[in-house]
């Protein structure tokens, strides 16, 4: 989640923050297992049913996510999320199924998300009984999706906050529409199911209970009656923060009434000519929490300073590396890459030799079988 | 049931009050007179008779900020033991949800501070994103604590009639503990000294503040109010651990607001005697509070 932070790629942003997803995953998969192992089974499937719940969900809010930067490529032509801004403004449609994805990957009520991670940490705070060495490895969980969950927070507000919300950076957001309606449709489908599961999971949660029943662990069926609860309880607090909300709307147009509402430009704090290049960024943005995280994520910057003393023009550039790909690709790709190169003689491109490699196998395969 | 929901009443409309105490105490360490006690609801309804100016940068997410903010403010009352009587509503596990619930209202307020298309609110709301992510670390290690002396999950369990004391009975001195590590998550959550400063005008000292720099009139008051909500229910937490007696109700009540007065002397008193850490102190700040949770954890792990 910290490397996805760090990136300016829709694309990638995306791609690293689906790998924080898997991780998720297997946490309610390894609480299960850990239920199962220790004889419980109560823990055992809200475990499982998590794990399974989040796979499900996380192939809608993806797919929903990645099409929408996928609408932001084709209408604003680029994906570099600090060349972007405003875009909720021009791409009405894109940005409100876009919002609705962000909130359902933070995991935030009353969406879908939600539903997964709440039973994930119900499955690790019955594991908190366990003795000392599952004891740990509970507690590691819970935070570590706490912990998540507020990356994840972070990162999607980003991705809103920088993208669509704001001013446009450059001409090419400026310019940028919404068009395809087929695509738009889709994408509506999908915000629909991330609300629909996020209000109602009692319709979707038989589909994972099925799954864990299919797992052959010998539960009764009484092991499940708890899940489906649950599941009524997130509907009834759902419920609860709709109506909540209603309530408020209606308060505050009952206060709007009659009153003057006025336009005009933000606030600058005196600033005479503020520039829409005066917004935060998206690595400024991120840089504060990058900073905590220096250890495992360091970041490369290339920043050459003003000389002389007054405002002149200068760039900045933030890469953040990837120690995982920096590793693989020193101690596994080169390595690979470097053998592989010595043998480039083979593919020379004549296809006379082609066809005599082709022979050969023939020949070798009809010999040897 | 009806009490509770007149309890709830009675909280949201007193919340005011104790933001109130808070500017009064500071006031006092200055040798000044201070606003009167009653100040922020003439606030209140003085923001509801204006109208609002919005920028012309912002679109729908501007204006849905202060209604989502106040309303998960409002919600997660519901679920709240006020004065040690039992929530409007409570069920397994509506802590976890009442703290997202507070991250939702998060999310959005961030949303809408990035709309003004303004360097000061993205500087609130990058800030803004980063420390509640330790204070959910911390609040999470709490749960942990508790859940395992009680084995439930859920506020009504913790914090209304005699389980406090007998969570003080169960743990003892760890507890002591956790009722700092509430105060610092309270400090952090509502934007107080030694994290953020709610006097500062000096937006490069803001979070909270600064982040809710373009709402105006009406809108500006769902957002105080939502604040003092989410004030009132910090202060619960801590107020129902530090005094947590189950007497006749007058007493109760009594002794329930009195903690409500004695925690926002003490934030006052803190406003008043320290300075607003330099801004990467603040997360070493905000990690004691997890150490303090995560430490209570394990010596308790000897007595059970």
């Amino acid at each position: 989640m910290v490397y996805a932070l760090g990136q300016h790629d829709l694309k990638r942003l995306l791609a690293y923050s689906s790998v924080e997803n898997i991780g998720i995953i297997l946490m309610g998969l390894g609480i299960g297992m850990m239920g199962v192992s220790s004889g419980n089974p109560a823990m055992a499937v809200l475990g499982f049913t998590g794990g399974f719940l989040h796979v499900l969900n996380h192939s809608i809010f993806k797919s929903l996510l990645f099409m929408g930067a996928g609408m932001v490529l084709h209408g604003a032509g680029t994906r570099s999320i600090d060349a972007l801004g405003g875009l909720l403004k021009k791409m009405k449609i894109t940005g409100t199924v876009v919002i609705i994805g962000s909130l359902a990957i933070s995991g935030l009520p009353p969406l879908n998300g939600f539903v997964g991670e709440f039973l994930i940490y119900l499955g690790g705070f019955k594991g908190l009984a366990l003795d000392t060495s599952a004891f740990i490895m509970n507690i590691v969980a819970i935070i570590s999706l706490a912990v998540i969950g507020g990356l994840a927070l972070a990162c999607f507000t980003k991705v809103v906050g920088v993208v669509f919300q704001g001013e446009p950076r450059t001409r090419a957001a400026e310019k940028a529409t919404e068009k395809g309606s087929t695509m738009l449709v889709a994408m509506v489908v999908l915000a629909a199911a991330c609300v629909l599961i996020g209000i109602f999971p009692g319709f979707i949660i038989l589909l994972p209970l099925r799954a864990v029943a299919s797992l052959g662990l010998g539960f009764e069926p009484a092991v499940f009656e708890p899940v489906i609860k649950i599941t009524e309880n997130l509907t009834f607090a759902a419920m609860i923060f709709l109506s909540a909300l209603l309530l408020v709307v209606l308060i505050r147009s009952f206060f709007y009434r009659g009153k003057l509402i006025a336009a005009s430009g933000t606030w600058g704090c005196g600033f005479t000519r503020p520039t829409v290049k005066m917004q935060y960024t998206g690595s400024s943005y991120a840089s504060f929490i990058l900073d905590f995280f220096r250890p495992v994520a360091s970041l490369s910057e290339e920043h050459p300073a003003i000389q002389g003393r007054f405002p002149a023009k200068t760039h900045y550039k933030s890469h953040i590396n990837d120690i995982a790909g920096l590793h693989m690709n020193r101690v596994v790709v080169d390595p690979i890459m470097f053998f592989f190169d010595k043998l480039r003689w083979i593919q020379h491109g004549d296809i006379h030799l082609y066809i005599g490699y082709i022979l050969l196998a023939i020949v070798l395969l009809l010999f040897f079988i | 049931m009806i009490e509770s929901i007149l309890l709830f009443i009675l909280a949201v409309l007193t919340a005011p009050f104790f933001s109130g105490i808070i500017l009064k105490v500071k006031a006092f360490f200055g040798g000044k007179k201070g606003p009167p006690l009653l100040i922020q609801y003439f606030t209140l309804i003085k923001l509801i008779q204006k109208g609002s100016v919005y920028s012309r940068s912002t679109t729908l997410m501007f204006r849905l900020g202060p209604v989502i903010s106040l309303c998960s403010a409002l919600t997660v009352l519901l679920f709240l033991p006020i004065a040690g009587h039992a929530p409007v509503f409570s069920f397994h596990g509506d802590v976890i949800v009442v703290l997202y619930l507070l991250g939702l209202g998060r999310f959005f307020t961030i949303a809408a501070a990035m709309d003004t298309a303004s360097p000061f609110e993205g500087m609130g709301a990058a800030r803004e994103a980063y420390f509640p992510i330790i204070c959910e670390a911390a609040f999470f290690m709490i749960l942990i604590l508790f859940s395992r002396l009680t084995g439930e999950l859920s506020l009504t369990a913790y914090f209304s009639g005699q389980n406090p004391l007998s969570l003080w009975h169960l743990a003892g001195p760890p507890l002591l503990f956790v009722v700092f590590a509430f105060f610092i998550i309270l400090l952090t959550e509502n934007s107080r000294v030694p994290v953020d400063d709610p006097a500062t005008h000096l937006e490069l000292t803001m979070i909270h503040e600064v982040m809710v720099l373009d709402h105006s009139g009406p809108d500006f008051g769902l957002i105080e109010l939502g604040s003092f909500c989410k004030l009132l229910f910090y202060s619960t937490l801590i107020s129902r651990l530090i005094l947590p007696f189950d007497l006749n109700p007058p007493l109760t009540f009594a002794s329930y607001f009195a903690g409500l007065a004695a925690v926002s002397v003490a934030v006052g008193v803190t406003e008043s005697v320290m300075a607003r850490y330099r801004m990467d102190k603040v997360p070493q700040f905000i990690l004691t509070s997890f150490a303090l949770a995560f430490f209570a954890t394990i010596i308790t792990l000897e007595f059970i």
